[in-house]
């Protein structure tokens, strides 16, 4: 995801990167990317487009997940923007500190032994387009360098047209993957970058946003309902590297906190077939032993911005890494225990709009 | 008694048809997905039980033949979680590739600042040599600090 590599509108992340996702995560132009990095005065590393950072706290009694995520981005005089898709109708919310340098430093990714090798598009600027055919905006708020624009649609095409209205370009690959999260019945986190008062353009357009305008990253936090973690990693496909460009490094890095451990499941569709995999490898954390031990260095690694949102009780915080160069195949992550439960059927039906991340065949293939 | 046999027979056959009715619904809504809609009342969630093999196996092609009562029942049964869950392959690596465990330093490496060093300082006036390069070396840090985080 650096350079020109999109974000799969997920934060976004996911956000996203999600990308909030992380995740997750969805209109990326040439300059931002789902994939995090950290920067802030007296941080140790340069913020990355390949590296994306994300930390979900998820509460199975509240049904709530926060999906915390950096942004990287070029902050310049052009606009962008990106989409980070969500199950339920998010909140959106600015964090001030970025929790991820401490975050590392209290619960740190660890290579298990024996290490087990695995195997946004567009961009622009607008006005606000209020309700839409088939797109409701639900709320508008300024987030960080960004204007959220908190969406519902039921209309694929009618999605298109109000990002399209709205100064924010697509392309068929990206159209394709909004269409999915429509027929999901999703909702839409649009990011848009305003650029400060009094940038210059004209200057930006004569070099690459690269060379023009530093890297800056700014951490986001969407929240919302779901009965099962989510991270939006679905991404839309991107155009050919040139084969005289071999692809740059990517990581994801990803701390969970949840009362239970778990196990991240996506569906991977390669030649027609689909198939469940990990698409995450885990590393060995403290939290696997002392959930008390590893909720009080949460909280001290959190601080007091974002300790409110921590589920109460005993937690388990686990880290993921996720090195692979492409998405492309694999559908959103779904996280399951790691010690078998049970479903009741109530619990059953609130699960079901979210069966087609794993089953591609039970996403309606067409909304109208 | 008779009566009351009667009595008691016609709700049990309304009870019947309806349950009759209630089948058909149920496979009427059997086939793969494409046409569902959220007005249309779902029969409530079956219970997640599948056999590990059928986890392991992945979802059905899209051209199965097999129910969305079927398809929502394995994958509930593999978010309920445990086993085969913790086994299914892991792909956090592109194929062919070994996981790294220093990729972090590739992709963001981290950043040193960069070191300064006072080299005799000559005054022409009045001012102390040590008042020179005090100053000297506040600005300078400050704008390297500024560049290498603008770079």
């Amino acid at each position: 995801m650096s350079g020109p590599r999109r974000w799969a509108l997920p934060v976004a992340a996911g956000i996203v990167a999600s990308s909030f996702v992380f995740a997750v995560s969805a209109i990326a132009p040439r300059d931002v990317d789902a994939c995090g990095g950290f920067f802030s005065r007296g941080s140790a590393r340069k913020p990355s487009l390949s590296y994306e950072q994300a930390l979900i706290l998820y509460d199975p009694s509240r049904d709530e997940e926060h999906f915390i995520r950096e942004i990287a981005f070029h902050g310049g005089a052009e606009p962008f923007g990106f989409v980070v898709p969500t199950p339920t109708q998010p909140a959106v919310a600015k964090v001030s500190k970025s929790p991820f340098e401490p975050l590392r430093a209290a619960f740190p990714f660890a290579v298990p032994k024996p290490a087990e090798p695995g195997t946004g598009f567009g961009n622009g600027h607008g006005r606000l387009g209020g309700r839409g055919e088939g797109v409701t905006v639900l709320s508008v708020s300024k987030v960080g360098s960004f204007t959220a624009f908190v969406l519902a649609a039921d209309d694929e095409k009618g999605l298109a047209r109000w990002l399209a209205d709205n100064g924010l370009t697509s392309t068929p690959d990206a159209d394709a993957w909004l269409a999915h999260y429509v027929r999901m019945k999703f909702y839409y986190v649009a990011m848009r970058y305003d650029p400060p008062q009094g940038a210059d353009a004209s200057v930006q357009r004569v070099a690459s946003p690269e060379r023009a305008t530093p890297l800056k990253a700014e951490t986001i936090r969407i929240s919302f309902s779901t009965p099962v973690p989510y991270y939006p990693y679905f991404e839309p496909r991107r155009p050919p590297e040139p084969p005289s460009k071999s692809p740059p490094a990517r990581l994801l890095e990803l701390w969970i906190a949840t009362p239970t451990r778990v196990t991240p499941i996506s569906a991977r569709t390669v030649h027609g077939r689909t198939e469940w995999v990990r698409p995450m490898l885990e590393g060995s954390t403290a939290g696997s032993i002392d959930p008390w031990v590893s909720r009080a260095a949460l909280l001290g690694a959190l601080g007091s911005e974002l300790q409110p949102l921590v589920p109460a009780g005993p937690l388990r915080v686990q880290t993921f890494q996720d090195q692979k160069l492409s998405r492309e195949g694999y559908g959103d992550v779904l996280f399951a225990p790691e010690t078998k439960g049970t479903i009741d059927p109530a619990r059953g039906d609130k699960m079901r709009p979210l069966l087609g991340i794993l089953d591609p065949a039970l996403v309606p293939s067409a909304t109208r | 008694m008779t009566a009351l046999a009667s009595w008691l027979l016609v709700p049990l056959g309304l009870l019947a048809l309806a349950a009759c009715d209630g089948a058909k619904a149920s496979r009427s809504d059997a086939r793969p997905a494409a046409s569902s809609s959220a007005s249309v009342e779902r029969p409530t969630m079956p219970a997640p039980v599948a056999d590990a093999a059928s986890i392991e196996a992945g979802p059905a092609g899209p051209d199965a033949a097999v129910s969305r009562e079927e398809r929502e029942r394995v994958v509930l049964a593999l978010l309920a979680g445990g086993e085969p869950a913790n086994r299914l392959p892991r792909a956090a690596v592109d194929p062919g590739h070994d996981f790294d465990p220093a990729q972090r330093d590739r992709v963001a490496p981290p950043w040193r600042p960069p070191v300064l060093k006072m080299i005799g300082t000559t005054v022409a006036g009045p001012l102390p040599t040590a008042v020179i390069d005090r100053i000297v070396r506040q600005s300078t840090r400050s704008r390297v600090d500024q560049a290498a985080f603008a770079s």
